[in-house]
């Protein structure tokens, strides 16, 4: 069991500590050998990165399922991380350690300095504008794109110059100074320093996006089973769920049991059983966004007379009594779908 | 006129210059129009009870 809270979204989901662990020891290993063979430190960080795209690949799936277009955050922030490093690196090495700017090229940049911003930058900028088209009410977002816009335009000039006019890498572009004369407008600062000025004016307000979305996210199986509850109510009720892992062939519940939760099935499918005469007759499949338990919620005392078992990997999110009376009164919904009289016996209106 | 644009074109600043006005017009052009879309006039119509 496990609560869901806005920072469970950082949880690892799709893949088993041991295989993590495992990924760890792979990627330290290549570091290891990439040091005994003498291998300069921008081949060999790059390498160790390579066994951790699988693991990110997975939780990226796992998060568009379950969060939709909020998994372009992640994505975006992965990358985020490597491009700023780059940036900050580069001004430590200008600043700290004397390097000269032309040699001042990080780890990744060292493969092609213009190549990597440009397809770097370019990446961040189709990816802050998908944002604003997906999320336009977030503020942050506004405060980030000019920047994001700004810095593009310079990598934008510098690619054009460097593959298609042949210049040297590592000029000036349009605004910074160089040993080889200033930018083409101006030449304001050295090239490390401009560069990190623009990154970080966008950093700042991107980490604030991403929390100020974190905040506002659920799980989009909600809106399934609720598809007339408001977004401010189905964000409060999130706050109030928590999740359920079931392997394959688990019960979930079985005749008997309680029914003190109701149930929103987020991933997997699950089988509803039936007592014929000592055999379990599957009577039904539930699938994402489908609901069971919520009969049974709203009767005191009442307990389940079917049994539900995971015919997969199965996650649920379990909502209380308190929380479904709060959803259903404000979204004026009926109780959700779902496959119907399914735990509770109707009454024989004959009898 | 044509001689100078040309001209203009040929030089490699200018070229840049011309890629960077593209690209970025672009985006400011679709960054308008999402705004345009969520918090333009008509978006405060559609908003607006009925």
């Amino acid at each position: 069991m496990q609560a869901d809270t806005w920072w469970s979204k950082f949880n690892v989901h799709r893949v088993p500590p041991g295989k993590i662990v495992l990924t760890a020891f792979g990627s330290y290993l290549i570091v290891g050998l990439s040091w005994l063979a003498g291998a300069p430190v921008w081949i060999a960080f790059p390498l160790s990165i390579l066994p951790w795209l699988p693991i990110a690949f997975l939780e990226v799936e796992w998060t568009y399922k379950h969060y939709g277009w909020f998994v372009l955050f992640f994505v975006m922030a992965l990358v985020q991380t490597i491009h700023y490093s780059e940036h900050v690196i580069e001004v430590i090495q200008v600043h700290i350690f004397n390097t000269p700017v032309p040699k001042a090229l990080a780890l990744f940049s060292q493969l092609n300095v213009e190549g990597v911003h440009f397809f770097g930058d370019t990446f961040l900028t189709l990816g802050t504008l998908g944002l604003i088209y997906k999320f336009p009410r977030n503020p942050w977002l506004w405060a980030a794109i000019p920047f994001q816009i700004a810095h593009q335009a310079e990598h934008t000039f510098l690619f054009w110059q460097h593959f298609v006019n042949g210049y040297p890498a590592g000029g000036p572009g349009l605004l910074a100074s160089s040993v080889r004369g200033n930018g083409a407008i101006a030449g304001l600062m050295d090239r490390p320093d401009l560069h990190w000025i623009y990154n970080t004016l966008y950093t700042i307000p991107f980490v604030a996006a991403f929390l100020y979305q974190l905040k506002r996210t659920y799980d989009e199986s909600l809106d399934e089973a609720f598809p007339t509850a408001s977004h401010s109510d189905l964000l409060v009720a999130s706050r109030h769920m928590e999740t359920f892992n079931y392997a394959p062939g688990e019960t979930v519940v079985s005749p008997g049991d309680l029914a003190h939760r109701l149930y929103i099935i987020t991933e997997g499918e699950a089988a509803v059983l039936d007592n014929d005469s000592g055999l379990e007759v599957e009577i039904a499949t539930l699938g994402h966004g489908k609901v069971f338990g919520e009969h049974g919620l709203l009767v005191p005392g009442a307990v389940h007379d079917k049994t539900i078992r995971a015919k997969t990997k199965l996650s649920c999110l379990a909502m209380d009594e308190e929380t479904l009376k709060h959803l259903m009164a404000a979204s004026h919904d009926p109780p959700p779908p779902m496959v119907p009289d399914l735990l509770m016996p109707i009454p024989d209106p004959a009898l | 006129m044509l001689e100078l644009a040309t001209q203009f074109y040929t030089h490699d600043k200018a070229q840049g210059f011309i890629v960077v006005a593209i690209v970025c017009g672009a985006m400011i052009l679709f960054v308008t129009w999402v705004w345009y879309m969520n918090f333009g006039p008509a978006a405060k119509r559609r908003r607006a009870p009925k």
